[in-house]
């Protein structure tokens, strides 16, 4: 936690975010307008309110003087008939103006008599009419009627008492009205005797004054307890938010981390499901892949199948083409006049037919019968491998240009299998031994005519030495443990790391687009498949050991036939 | 957009929208103040009509009797409905109004009381209704007769009108000329008549001038009890007198040969209605009794020329019961001239209650035996609730002996009784009211003249303006109006005699009445005849009673 941090046992207000009081104030300056405006209003209403009374009792006085008609006509006509008569009198006097003036004059007085006496006769039978002292009529500027000391007027023979100012009132108007003037209509008059209205009223005003006053200061307590209030709910609610805020938060946290855990089971059951569907997806490729093998075995055998047809077909046509040979050889060897050197030729030659004709019927059992179905028994591997040179190194001397040879332990090595298969299988490495010293010596004469610098006796004796070059075969046999181990080693052209990888797939050849085996070989991509195929099914493992230029090794182990029995 | 609807911005918008419409009402109360200074006149609902109703604040009186007499209009018309709700408003300025309807008919007749004050003058009223649209089909004023000769000259000036312009009924000014000149008066046939002042347009309701003091004169002349001159028939103390010995009748046969009767005119200069009908019972007395050549008429055959002495008095305002300067000049003038004991003298006395009773009140005090020696003669001025209903503050009768003979444009005590129709609730006329029917039933009959005229029974067309109602109201049948819209006299009238009792009789029989008052109704044909007397009582219960 760091210095500034804020301590957990710190006031709450502390913590609460600034109150940003001027901005509040701001926002209330209308409400508090409006406010003192109503305040204003109020004391406004209850100023006039206090001189209500007053206003009504002049009121009520103008519209006695007004409306009253001792004749027919009202004070204020009769004043401005008068005052209408003094301006004649002045414009244009005479003996009739004068006399019309004074009659007015005098009627007026009487209407001010008649208006006024009674009230004063019978003030104590009207104690909510004023008393009146005086109606007096003013003309300014203008002098009475001649005769007449003043303008009309009334005055009450009851003195005025002393001391009586307050309720002393004067009321004074125009008969004109409010712009001109020129008469004037005063009536002094004392208000009620007893009115208990007005003394209600004056202390309903002195009420009302109390409670503006009390209004006043409580509108601002209340506006300050408003405040307080609102600070307070203000504060209550920040707390509150922020608790929810901090049970949100911790909700959330929850809500999360179970987020997360449904995610993970979500994953975890989706990674199994992919892991299934991977599952499913690896046996279907299984499923695939062994549908596959079992269509390449399939094929394989449907191949061999074809090859074996092909083969019988080929092998029995032979084989019966030998027979007619075999019988002209017996038939010349059974001739007389033969020496000693035709006889023997003949006897090689006859001898050699009957080995074709052997191998066209080891041929013929071979391709008549699947060969994954081999025919198993008791071989000697040794003893197979000490036969094969016997049959094919005169031919590999002669016709392959290569030394074949084979050597062995000396002891039996037994082992469970199909004869056929495994000189078939022998006889494809040598096959492929021949190939490659075939290929490693066109590489030789290649690289002696390509190389530079040469002069032509040079390059002739490097093509002469590329020529006689020899291929090696060399068979070799023996016994590590409870396997038999042969190897088929040449010094051929030897394999890329690729080839090698490749070499054991079917149809996989490195022959069909060389053009150095056309006429030799096609290279169809059978023969070492089928020396895989044939060793797979005596259980055997196969190694190969090559690098280009430098030949090939053939390697495989085969369990023993005593070790296997033993084992079993 | 957001930052309008924030709190604060809200709460300016309603200062500034409050502030605006203080401001508004501020000035809308000045302007209407200002506005208020020229009268503002009620306006008329499309196909109805109105009847300018114009006179003072203070005739609640007169418009309670107005208003009365168009609502017991119910009772003669089925089917009328007379709107009173509006009639008293609670405000006494504001216009009161009562409408009257008479389903189907289309329309309603409004009748407005536009007050006349200090600040509104009759002249203000009519401008404003000329202005406005429609004008009044007729105004309703004239409730003095200078008010009418006021009224008559400013309306025949206005020209102007939305519609036709109004007609003038008047149903309290009597008087027939108009005095040109103030302070001069004219002489009757010589001066323009009332009706001239706004011609072809103006009906008179009541009677004129002429009319009542012929009325009052022939009824006085039929009245042997006050006859002026000696009392009753001369020759009954020629009679009385030779049966006590001879020489009494000498007495009655001067008289038979006397002077003529003596005549006091009180003439309120201040009063065209006084100088007017002053004029007309002047000379109807003066033709009635002293002018008569026929020797052979029992009635007063008098050659000799009345005595007429005419008093001036310059205004008409005074006290209670002190008389101004004027009234007591002429009261001492009278006096003065006073016919000796044992004739009867005819005072003219064409006012109103308060210079009457302050005039009457002087005489009575100076004049020993005034009961006897005058009888006072007086037009519609002073009504009969003066002496009957409020006889214990405005008509002091027991210091009033001299008896007076009042006209009445209608029976004043035409008091509902069992055979009238139910009235409408609030509108009964009670005789213990002591009410005056007089005005009701003026106004009553005026009030069906309009109805009759303008929403007449379903299947009639009424009229639809003031011209069309001012030929209506001139062919009329039977005729009411003259050629001028003056009433026509003969017939209606009604006169009251006032008896107050002697003060020997009242000492005799303490439990007599101070008063009677017996009305009398003119008939065409039959002349004179007695409507009712009531008893009147100035002390205690003064219950009006039917005379035994």
């Amino acid at each position: 936690m760091s210095d500034t941090a804020i301590p957990e046992d710190a006031p709450e207000r502390d913590s609460a975010p600034p109150l940003h009081l001027r901005k509040y104030v701001g926002r209330l300056v209308p409400l508090v307008i409006l406010w003192l405006g109503l305040l204003a209003w109020l004391g406004w209403l209850l100023l006039a309110r206090a001189n209500w009374g007053r206003e009504t009792d002049d009121a009520d006085m103008r519209e006695w003087l007004d409306e009253t008609r001792v004749f027919r006509k009202s004070l204020p006509e009769l004043v401005r008939e008068y005052d209408a008569l003094l301006r004649e009198a002045e414009v244009n006097p005479s003996l009739e103006t004068e006399k019309r003036l004074k009659i007015k004059h005098d009627e007026t007085v009487e209407h001010l008599r008649a208006l006024a006496e009674p009230t004063r006769v019978y003030s104590s039978k009207l104690p909510l009419f004023p008393e009146v002292y005086a109606v007096i009529v003013d003309v300014p500027g203008r002098s009475p009627p001649p005769n007449r000391d003043t303008h009309p007027n009334w005055r009450s023979p009851t003195t005025r008492p002393g001391g009586a100012d307050d309720q002393f009132r004067a009321l004074e108007y125009s008969p004109y009205g409010i712009k001109d003037h020129s008469a004037i209509i005063r009536c002094e008059y004392r208000v009620h005797t007893f009115n208990t209205f007005q003394r209600e009223r004056r202390d309903t005003r002195i009420n009302q004054l109390i409670g503006l006053g009390v209004l006043f200061p409580a509108s601002l307590l209340v506006v300050y307890l408003v405040y307080r209030v609102l600070r307070r709910e203000r504060l209550q609610e920040v707390r509150q938010w922020r608790a929810a805020v901090a049970a949100e938060h911790s909700e959330r946290e929850l809500l999360e981390t179970r987020m997360k855990q449904q995610e993970a089971v979500r994953s975890s059951e989706e990674l199994g499901r992919k892991l299934l569907e991977q599952e499913l997806e690896a046996a279907q490729l299984a499923s695939r892949a062994s549908e596959a093998e079992r269509s390449a075995l399939e094929m394989k055998s449907q191949l061999y199948a074809s090859i074996g047809i092909m083969a019988g077909s080929y092998a029995h046509n032979i084989k019966n083409l030998l027979v007619r040979p075999n019988d002209l050889l017996t038939r010349c060897m059974e001739a007389d006049g033969m020496n000693d050197n035709q006889q023997g030729m003949l006897l090689e030659v006859k001898s050699t037919l009957g080995t074709v004709t052997e191998r066209l019927q080891q041929i013929l059992r071979t391709v008549r019968r699947d060969p994954s179905k081999a025919e198993v028994t008791r071989i000697d591997l040794a003893e197979l491998i000490a036969e094969t040179p016997r049959t094919w190194s005169v031919i590999a001397w002669d016709k392959w240009k290569v030394r074949l040879t084979a050597e062995g332990t000396g002891e039996p090595l037994v082992v469970q299998g199909d004869l056929s298969h495994l000189q078939q299988a022998i006889e494809n490495l040598i096959f492929n031994a021949r190939d490659a010293t075939f290929e490693m010596r066109n590489y030789l004469r290649e690289e002696a005519r390509r190389t530079a610098g040469l002069d032509a006796v040079a390059r002739k004796q490097r093509l002469i030495e590329a020529a006689s070059w020899k291929g090696e075969i060399e068979l070799r046999t023996r016994r590590e443990g409870d396997f038999a181990v042969l190897e088929v080693r040449d010094n051929g052209i030897g394999m890329t790391e690729e080839v090698r990888r490749n070499c054991l797939t079917t149809h996989f050849t490195t022959k069909r687009d060389n053009a150095l085996y056309e006429g030799y070989n096609a290279g169809m991509g059978l023969g070492l498949s089928f020396v895989a195929v044939v060793l797979e099914h005596h259980n055997a493992t196969l190694e190969i050991e090559s690098s280009p230029l430098r030949g090939a090794r053939f390697r495989f182990r085969m369990p023993l036939a005593d070790a296997k029995e033993e084992a079993q | 957009m957001r930052r309008f609807r924030r709190p604060d911005y809200l709460l300016t918008v309603v200062v500034c929208a409050c502030v605006v419409v203080a401001m508004l009402f501020a000035a809308s109360q000045i302007a209407l103040r200002r506005r208020q200074a020229l009268p503002e006149p009620v306006s008329v609902p499309g196909g109805d009509w109105e009847i300018a109703w114009i006179n003072t604040p203070t005739a609640s009186d007169t418009w309670d009797e107005f208003v009365t007499g168009l609502k017991r209009a119910e009772m003669q018309v089925p089917g009328l409905v007379v709107d009173t709700s509006e009639a008293f408003p609670e405000h006494t300025t504001s216009v009161p109004r009562v409408a009257i309807s008479r389903p189907p008919q289309q329309g309603k007749l409004h009748f407005r009381w536009y007050k006349t004050g200090t600040g509104v003058s009759t002249a203000d009223w009519l401008a404003a209704l000329a202005q406005r649209d429609p004008a009044p089909i007729a105004v309703i004023g004239g409730w003095s007769s200078d008010r009418a000769i006021e009224l008559a000259s400013i309306l025949n000036r206005q020209v102007e009108w939305h519609g036709d312009r109004p007609l003038l009924f008047i149903t309290a000014a009597t008087v027939d000329h108009v005095q040109s000149n103030a302070g001069s008066f004219g002489i009757p046939g010589e001066e323009p008549q009332l009706t001239d002042l706004y011609p072809g347009r103006m009906f008179r309701f009541c009677f004129t001038n002429k009319q009542m003091a012929e009325a009052v004169t022939d009824y006085l002349a039929q009245d042997p009890s006050l006859c002026p001159g000696y009392g009753s028939w001369p020759g009954f103390p020629c009679f009385w007198g030779g049966a006590a010995g001879g020489w009494p009748a000498t007495i009655g046969l001067a008289a038979l040969n006397g002077p003529g009767p003596a005549i006091f005119t009180l003439q309120w200069q201040d009063d065209p209605f006084s100088e007017d009908l002053a004029d007309y019972f002047t000379e109807a007395i003066d033709r009635r009794f002293t002018r008569c050549t026929d020797r052979n008429s029992f009635v007063r055959p008098p050659s000799a020329p009345a005595f007429v002495q005419r008093n001036r008095i310059p205004f008409s305002i005074g006290g209670f019961a002190r008389t101004n300067s004027g009234e007591a000049e002429a009261v001492r003038e009278i006096v003065r001239q006073l016919r000796p004991p044992g004739e009867r003298s005819v005072l003219i006395i064409p006012s109103v209650t308060a210079p009457m009773r302050r005039v009457l009140l002087a005489l009575s005090e100076r004049i020993p035996g005034a009961g006897r020696r005058l009888v006072a003669v007086t037009g519609d001025g002073m009504s009969v609730n003066a002496v009957y209903r409020d006889v214990e503050f405005t008509w002091p009768l027991r210091s009033i002996p001299i008896p007076l003979v009042m006209f009445s444009h209608q029976n004043p005590f035409g008091w509902d009784d069992a055979s009238s129709p139910p009235p409408p609730l609030g509108y009964v006329l009670d005789p213990l009211s002591k009410r005056g029917t007089q005005s009701i039933l003026l106004y009553n009959e005026m009030a069906l003249m309009l109805i009759e005229t303008m929403l007449p029974e379903s299947g009639e067309v009424g009229a639809k303006g003031a011209d069309e109602l001012a030929v209506r109201f001139q062919t009329r049948m039977p005729a009411v109006f003259d050629a001028s819209g003056n009433r026509l006299g003969g017939s209606g009238e009604h006169v009251l005699v006032v008896r107050p009792t002697s003060r020997q009789a009242a000492v005799a029989s303490p439990q007599r009445a101070d008063a009677t008052i017996t009305a009398f109704r003119r008939s065409a044909k039959s002349g004179w005849q007695k409507v009712k007397t009531v008893e009147v009582r100035a002390e205690g219960t003064a219950e009006g009673r039917p005379h035994p």
